[in-house]
């Protein structure tokens, strides 16, 4: 128990990324919106898919599933941006994280959620707050969504090709996701 | 409660307002020791000062400032004579009067409080050498408030006697006022067989010195003023401020002075936001009329286009601000750097008229005092090196503002030591960021310093010492998409430009289509936009086109942005001036101009290359704008590989040539 962060409020906004369901700190969630077109900005890592205008602040969305390695987003009409704020470089700043649908709120106490697990989830340990226990048989992960946006790399899942099977058959060259076509091996056209 | 913290906020406006007038006499009171003038300028600015403190009840900075108002006085009297010491510690006050006013919490901390009992310990030594009590009550100084003349001409109604009020208790009442000569003009009597005694056929002209401003003198007069016929004028020849601009013959112009208010930055802010959505919102109404619309709606659009044009030009200007507005703190630190060094700085100022945003003037602030502490700390020399090396004592540096084309152009230069491009290009290749067989010119290998990680804190060398936080100081500049460059001489002088665009806020720009992205270019750096066709391309190889008679460099920006479309046999080339030499770029289409409100980009995108800024477009969605200086970099490296390729083919031709 003493992993958990005492700052954290007992009320969680939950979503889905690839099946599986996470969980925020409900006061780092300003809002939740439709997808609303993406400006690609070039030159930037596949996780970034760009900005949008969110009522005149151009804010970054973070493609959170691509992230974490579970393969990119298929936009669908469940599909959802929750405008999170994060601290970068000292400010704070309203950042976009886009997830497959978003759930619900729900309460969790101090006292139900669990460090989290070394081993045997799908994301390193040190991005999760710990976990909390939904319903039988159903965990989910709270994200230290702080240190999952600061981190500069893609996160990657820890013995990932044994355990666990692509849920639903989108992988990392899935079409039809997000972002504009954003091959960046792709051939230069110049002569 | 809340109304006195508004005054309270007020007075500290008006406080700063004062103190920096202080600032800038003292400043030329340092050069002109002599000039009573000045003295008493600073002397008058410093009293009134005083009496609004105690008016808002800051007894502090009241009892602080009398102190000063006294050493002032003793000086404006002859009683001593001010001295470079003496003037180091008004300074002092002034800092430590506005810390008083502004953060009552830090002025409280021990050392600030041992600062003014240095200070106050001071001055009462000073005054009690000239002998006088330090206590001097502030003998009424002349004209602490100007006093103007006003010229007054009333002829009363005649049923004024039977009515009232009585045009005696008036002028009793106007006697008030101030000093009051009266001219009774009786002409209007008529003859003896038609005057009624009891009505009034009496005028006056009325002369008043008194400080009072014109509605004052229209209160005394205010219950007869609709019958009477009243006019009040300021007299040219005013005692007091012979500056002031006389009124105009309109009674109703108030003294004639243009008014102003004053403002909270933060509105204005506010304001230019609101300007720039209702810009984005009006493209987007346009956009959204199209061609099914009526010629009516047309018009409205059309109109309501024109309004907020204007809209935006009448807030733009309200935010420019001469680049004077910063001469002040800049003479102010080079004065107090100097003489902690024990240097000699002569500060020059050239066209401090020229304007600028005034967010961008605050965002120059830092980066500014940064260069100018690098100038004094490692650039001016001490004034015996100088002297040895033949240059004058005393070093000078100036700070020029123009504007050049649509960029405003500040130039820093010193006459100190100038730097060596060696040893720039020598820490360079030490810290690894040049490698040892690239060919610089000196120019580049200066600008060399302005590298992130060129210099650390670690240590400080002679040369090392002038680039440290050069980095930071580009990076503040980059952020205002403008660009800084260094020319120097050794032994001779240092030279910083720094080229900002001149407004930050809203930019026009072209917008234009590269596979299904759109960007920005702002016009200030298009030079003209024609067709492109592949095949006008004459050196295949070479990544130049042809234009006019010449040849130029270009970037294509499929391949800048790695879009992985190709792009179309027919494009557009945009020909813009980078560094006063042409190049092009190359997009598939262009869409047309907007009025482009820039946003910064969010953090993480400050790496994302060849663009500066965002905006958002007509239809709500983010647009990029590009970061044109960038691009012309990346343009005139990519000449710099091919001319180095092709050298080295050479090279190996001519070795395989020998070979055979």
């Amino acid at each position: 128990m003493d992993k958990i962060d005492s700052s954290l409020s007992e009320q969680f906004v939950t979503f889905t990324l690839a099946g599986e369901e996470y969980a925020v700190d409900v006061f780092r969630v300003k809002e939740v919106i439709d997808p609303p077109p993406v400006t690609q900005v070039p030159n930037m890592p596949d996780y970034i898919p760009g900005v949008i205008n969110l009522r005149g602040i151009v804010t970054p969305v973070v493609d959170l599933r691509y992230k974490l390695g579970l393969g990119k987003t298929e936009q669908t009409t469940d599909t959802r941006i929750l405008i999170v704020q994060v601290e970068i470089d000292g400010k704070e700043t309203p950042t976009g994280i886009i997830a497959d649908k978003v759930s619900q709120v729900t309460h969790i106490s101090k006292e139900e959620m669990k460090s989290p697990p070394e081993m045997g989830t799908r994301i390193r340990s040190e991005f999760l707050h710990g976990m909390g226990e939904a319903s039988e048989d159903h965990f989910l992960l709270i994200l230290d969504i702080d240190k999952v946006l600061a981190a500069d790399e893609m996160l990657h899942v820890i013995e990932q090709a044994e355990e666990q099977e692509t849920t639903d058959g989108s992988d990392e060259n899935a079409s039809g996701n997000l972002t504009a076509e954003h091959d960046t091996d792709a051939t230069t056209q110049q002569e | 409660m809340a109304d006195i913290e508004k005054l309270k906020e007020s007075f500290r406006l008006e406080a700063a307002e004062l103190l920096e007038e202080v600032e800038q006499h003292l400043l030329d009171l340092e050069n002109r020791p002599d000039d009573k003038d000045l003295l008493k300028k600073v002397y008058r600015t410093a009293h009134t000062l005083k009496g609004t403190a105690g008016m808002f009840a800051f007894t502090e900075v009241e009892e602080f400032l009398h102190l000063v108002e006294n050493f002032l006085d003793a000086a404006f009297n002859e009683e001593l004579t001010f001295d470079h010491r003496d003037i180091s510690r008004v300074f002092k006050s002034i800092d430590q009067t506005r810390l008083l006013i502004n953060d009552a919490d830090k002025a409280s901390a021990p050392d600030e409080k041992n600062l003014r009992e240095e200070i106050s310990g001071y001055i009462r030594e000073r005054l009690e050498q000239t002998g006088k009590s330090v206590q001097a009550p502030d003998a009424e100084i002349p004209n602490s408030v100007e006093s103007r003349k006003w010229q007054i001409f009333i002829r009363f109604p005649a049923s004024v006697l039977e009515n009232g009020p009585s045009p005696a208790d008036l002028f009793s009442e106007l006697d008030e006022l101030g000093e009051v000569r009266y001219q009774l003009n009786y002409d209007t009597i008529p003859d003896l067989q038609e005057l009624q005694p009891e009505k009034c056929y009496l005028n006056w002209h009325i002369t008043l010195i008194s400080d009072c401003a014109e509605q004052d003198i229209r209160d005394v007069f205010l219950f007869v003023e609709d019958e009477s016929e009243l006019t009040i004028t300021l007299d040219q020849d005013t005692p007091g401020d012979r500056s002031k601009p006389a009124s105009s013959a309109n009674p109703n112009s108030g003294n004639g002075e243009q008014e102003s208010i004053k403002m909270d930055s933060a509105t204005l802010d506010e304001l230019l936001n609101l300007v720039g959505e209702l810009v984005i919102n009006q493209s987007r109404l346009k956009n959204l009329i199209g061609d099914e619309s009526s010629n009516e709606m047309e018009n409205a659009v059309e109109e309501n286009e024109r309004l907020v044009d204007s809209l935006q030009t009448s807030v733009m200007n309200m935010r420019m601000l001469p680049v004077d507005t910063l001469a002040l703190r800049f003479r102010r630190m080079i004065r107090d750097m100097a003489e902690s060094m024990g240097k000699e700085v002569n500060f020059v100022m050239q066209g401090g008229e020229t304007e600028l945003d005034k967010s961008m003037l605050d965002n120059l602030v830092d980066p500014m005092m940064h260069l100018l502490r690098n100038c004094i700390d490692h650039g001016i020399e001490q004034p015996e090196l100088r002297q040895s090396l033949g240059k004058s004592p005393q070093g000078t540096i100036t700070i020029s503002a123009s504007q050049e084309g649509g960029e405003f152009v500040l130039k820093l230069f010193d006459d100190g030591s100038g730097i060596d491009p060696d040893a720039v290009f020598t820490k360079a290749l030490e810290k690894g960021l040049v490698s040892s067989g690239e060919q610089l010119t000196d120019d580049q290998k200066l600008n060399l310093i302005f590298k992130p990680g060129f210099s650390t804190s670690e240590q400080v060398t002679n040369v090392s010492g002038r680039g440290i936080g050069m980095d930071v100081v580009k990076r503040a500049i980059d952020n205002m998409n403008g660009n800084i460059s260094i020319t120097s001489e050794k032994g001779k002088f240092s030279e910083f430009t720094i080229r900002l665009p001149l407004t930050l806020a809203i930019t026009e720009c072209l917008l234009v289509k590269t596979g299904k992205q759109v960007y920005g270019i702002p016009v200030s750096y298009i030079e003209r936009v024609q067709d492109y066709a592949r095949e006008t391309t004459s050196f295949r190889e070479r990544p130049l086109i042809k234009y006019e008679d010449s040849y130029i460099p270009f970037v294509r920006l499929h391949s800048v942005f790695n879009t992985g479309i190709s792009h179309p046999p027919l494009e557009k080339m945009i020909l813009i001036r980078h560094q006063n030499k042409p190049m092009g770029i190359l997009a598939d289409s262009i869409i047309g101009n907007i009025q482009a409100v820039m946003k910064p980009l969010p953090p993480m995108f400050s790496e994302a290359p060849a663009i500066s800024s965002s905006t958002i477009l007509g239809d709500g969605s983010v647009g990029l704008i590009l970061d044109v200086p960038e691009l012309g970099a990346l343009c005139r490296k990519e000449e710099e590989d091919y001319l180095n390729r092709q050298k080295n083919e050479q090279t190996n031709n001519s070795n395989s040539l020998s070979d055979g």
